[in-house]
């Protein structure tokens, strides 16, 4: 038998006998042998022997960042972060389920246990045979009687991201989708808000929060006294999920919330609240933003803007008066503009609506109507914008997202700035020539 | 969701310094140019004066422009696939501002130099403080670009950490890519980067300095000038024209801020007015309004200028030299620029001499203040 294959065969044997099946040493090495001709990875021949004779699935082990929707028979380790009970009324029967959170290396995933495996916040646990459930648009695990679950020891995973766990984290570094956020934020604005769900009205409270690096609005599902303007508080156990393409902390039941005595500052906020631009590339990286400002130049002025006309019934952009919904319709016409913004580090389109193209461009829906002419020459106004506004820098604020079409920032403001060159270009040379690296002309040059 | 390249910004002299092209993975992915300070350029936006204009001709729809900035010059292509472009450019009166988004492309002919080149993909006409915040925009990046190569070098690291290390100085993933890039390609990067700065103060300098000449009235004044210059900006003409490529030797001039006297009482636009009788309603309004402009700018300088070499005042009772020739320059043009030769004679006979003529035309010409339509013959821009 070939050396390199003996430990796999003798594996399989082994995995194989567990389940009371014994098969012919021959038999494995053959066709095992003979799939690994057939270039079949190792682990996959291995799985397909023991399906084959002893209707054994091996798990595949996943690192949480990898699961994907309807995953069945995986195998994770990780920590558990969090865990709370429900109750839940499944088929008129009272039950109690288990849900939180685990972690590991590459990131965080919700789960639900629906049995008692004697769970507790900071075990390191082995779970085999669970599968993957989507739960509010994210991966979740579950698993429950087929499934075994395993306690490690608790230096079975690094101890170094637990740690990194317990930091809160800045809002402008918040993903979409995080299942656990622990984070700290001054309350801006909060109100509550009566809502229609499935089982009835709700109340609950919505606002914006702030820290040092940006604003996000937050939806808690429950009431707290502590979510009141003006307060800083910890929280811990939220999550996040999308709301219009805005990354939204979500507070539920299990979300810890708690009043800190050493507020943030309104100096730590003072750089988002005057809205001091944000370079692009720090801002693309992120899963969208909320009351944003940025500032950059138009390098690009996209086909559709200008004069547009929209569906009389709902809304949507026409083209020759037919929508697509409405058939033949009136249409009524607007105004926008879309453009590339770029300041050299990124890149992203923005959208202005009417009033905000009639502040830049001076055009009204009217003046636009009468440069487009009796023959309502579109690309007219569109050239005509394009030749009035690229190159122009700009300082926009608005929401950003990101989408199928690239990253979108609608605009609620935009201002064209001008500085004044010989004093930046005065500053700039203080500061290159105060770095003192520089000597203008020093070297030879002749090899460029 | 593809990402859109982002649109770079490098000044003509480190893009046409650049010669390290590749691309990663398949045919479909995109080319980028890596430039000494290890921007990663697929596209890149730019604005400078439209200098000149060519069709190809032959058959093929093919348009050359040549785009100047403070430091060098764009060479761009526009072809049957650039039908806009190419509209747009034929349509143009040289000189003019002009912005322009497009594409970084190479070529390489078999001696194994690269020139590289700008496919565009937008173009505007621009305005004169459009391109001057373009070269405040461009100097800063470039800047930041050039400090970071410059601590991956100091640093000893490689890889991985030599990223972590630039991306915690806050370069993007793909700047440090590039950097990392770039330190490997590029031989004598030190040197260059010496070179680079140099040719950046220059420009910001010109730029802290000038009034737009550009846009300068017709009847522009010897007086004029000199007033503006002694105010504060009379360092521009003593700046050697250190940005073209063959003249990047140590200058022995002195620095260009020192030539601001800090003694020298400031002239008041007013007292112009009076002792210029020739030109009795010379816009008053630039004056004025780059008075207070100039004035703090002076201030600034003083602080700057503390290396003690020789204040190289300017003279006060004669223009400097390079005044004088773009003077000449403006009267003797015809409408189609000015013969060299034509222009030296004349220059003599106002009391130049060869060299100060010599000096003035390639400070003119870097300065961008004037170009070369035709070999032999200077036009102002």
């Amino acid at each position: 038998m070939d050396e390199k294959i003996a430990p796999h065969v003798d594996e399989i044997i082994r995995a194989l006998g567990t389940t009371g099946t014994t098969v012919n040493q021959a038999i494995i090495i053959e066709e095992l042998a003979r799939l690994l001709e057939f270039k079949v990875p190792l682990q996959e021949a291995k799985r397909s022997l023991l399906k084959k004779h002893g209707n054994i699935d091996l798990p595949s082990v996943k690192k949480l960042s990898e699961l994907g929707a309807g995953e069945r028979n995986i195998e994770v380790t990780a920590r558990i972060l969090e865990i709370n009970t429900k109750v839940v009324g499944i088929k008129e029967q009272e039950r109690t389920i288990f849900m939180g959170t685990m972690v590991d290396e590459t990131g965080a995933r919700s789960f639900t246990a629906w049995e008692d495996f004697g769970l507790e916040k900071g075990d390191v646990v082995k779970v085999t045979n669970a599968y993957v459930r989507m739960w509010q648009g994210m991966p979740e695990i579950n698993f429950g009687a087929r499934s075994k679950v395993e306690k490690l020891d608790s230096s079975a995973l690094e101890p170094l991201l637990s740690k990194d766990l317990e930091r809160p984290v800045l809002l402008a570094d918040l993903k979409e989708g995080e299942p656990s956020v622990h984070t700290v934020i001054r309350i801006m604005e909060s109100g509550q808000q009566e809502i229609n769900t499935k089982n009835g009205p709700r109340t609950i409270v919505t606002g914006i929060a702030i820290d040092s690096t940006a604003k996000l609005p937050f939806t808690s599902w429950v009431p707290s006294p502590e979510l009141t303007a003006g307060n800083t508080v910890e929280i811990k156990n939220a999550y996040m999920r999308s709301w219009q393409g805005i990354p939204t902390i979500n507070i539920g039941e299990f979300t810890s919330i708690s009043h800190l005595e050493t507020p943030i500052n309104d100096s730590d906020i003072a750089g988002v609240m005057d809205h001091v631009p944000i370079r692009l590339d720090k801002i693309t990286d992120r899963d969208g933003a909320f009351d944003v400002s940025i500032e950059g130049n138009i390098i690009s002025v996209r086909p559709g803007s200008g004069l547009i006309t929209r569906c009389s019934e709902c809304n949507r952009v026409i083209q020759k008066k037919i929508c697509r919904v409405h058939g033949l319709v009136e249409g009524r016409n607007d105004m926008r503009i879309k453009y590339i913004l770029d300041d050299g580090t990124g890149a992203l389109t923005v959208v202005l609506d009417a009033d905000l193209t009639r502040k830049i461009t001076g055009y009204s829906i009217e003046k636009a109507r009468e440069v487009a002419g009796a023959d309502m020459n579109l690309s007219a106004v569109e050239e005509e914008i394009r030749r009035k506004l690229m190159g122009l820098t700009m300082r926009l604020r608005g929401n950003m997202t990101k989408g199928e079409y690239g990253i979108t920032l609608v605009a609620s403001n935009v201002e064209v700035t001008e500085i004044n060159p010989a004093a930046a270009a005065t500053d700039l040379v203080k500061e290159i020539e105060g770095a003192g690296h520089h000597s203008p002309g020093q070297g030879d040059s002749d090899l460029w | 969701m593809v990402e859109r390249e982002v649109a770079w910004r490098v000044f003509a002299h480190e893009f046409i310094h650049s010669d390290y092209f590749f691309h990663d993975g398949d045919e479909f992915s995109p080319n980028y140019l890596v430039t000494p300070t290890g921007a990663r350029v697929n596209r890149l936006y730019f604005v400078g004066v439209l200098t000149e204009i060519d069709n190809l001709g032959a058959g093929e729809d093919m348009w050359r422009a040549r785009v100047s900035d403070p430091t060098g010059a764009f060479s761009v292509y526009a072809g049957q696939y650039q039908p806009q472009a190419s509209v747009f450019l034929s349509g143009l009166d040289v000189p003019c501002f002009v912005a322009i988004t497009g594409k970084a492309r190479t070529y390489e002919p078999e001696d194994g130099t690269i020139y590289t080149s700008v496919r565009p993909e937008e173009l505007n006409t621009a305005s004169d403080s459009i391109r001057d915040r373009w070269i405040v925009d461009t100097a800063r990046l470039t800047y930041e670009r050039i400090k970071l190569v410059r601590s991956a070098m100091d640093s000893g690291l490689k890889g991985d950490e030599l990223t972590a290390m630039l991306v915690k100085s806050g370069a993007s993933p793909k700047l440090a890519n590039g950097i990392l890039r770039a330190v490997s390609h590029y031989t004598d990067l030190d040197k260059y980067l010496n070179t680079l700065s140099g040719v950046i103060v220059d420009a910001l300098k010109n730029l802290a300095s000038a009034n737009h000449q550009p846009t300068s009235l017709p009847g522009f004044s010897h007086s004029m000038k000199e007033v503006a210059g002694s105010n504060a900006d009379a360092m521009v003409k003593e700046t050697p024209a250190r940005y073209s490529v063959e003249d990047t030797q140590p200058t022995q001039s002195p620095q260009p801020v020192q030539s601001t006297d800090p003694a020298q009482p400031t002239q008041s636009p007013h007292f112009v007015q009076s002792t210029d009788p020739v030109q009795p309603v010379q816009s008053p309004h630039s004056v004025q309004s780059s008075e207070p402009k100039t004035a703090k700018v002076t201030d600034e300088e003083i602080h700057v200028g503390t290396t003690g070499s020789e204040p190289a005042r300017p003279e006060e009772d004669k223009p400097e030299p390079d005044e004088m020739v773009y003077e000449l320059m403006g009267i003797m043009d015809k409408g189609n620029g000015v013969p060299v030769t034509e222009l030296v004679d004349e220059s003599k006979r106002s009391g130049l001499t060869d060299e100060h003529i010599d000096d003035a035309m390639k400070i003119l010409m870097s300065e961008g203040r004037c170009y070369e339509p035709r070999i032999g013959v200077l036009r102002r821009v």
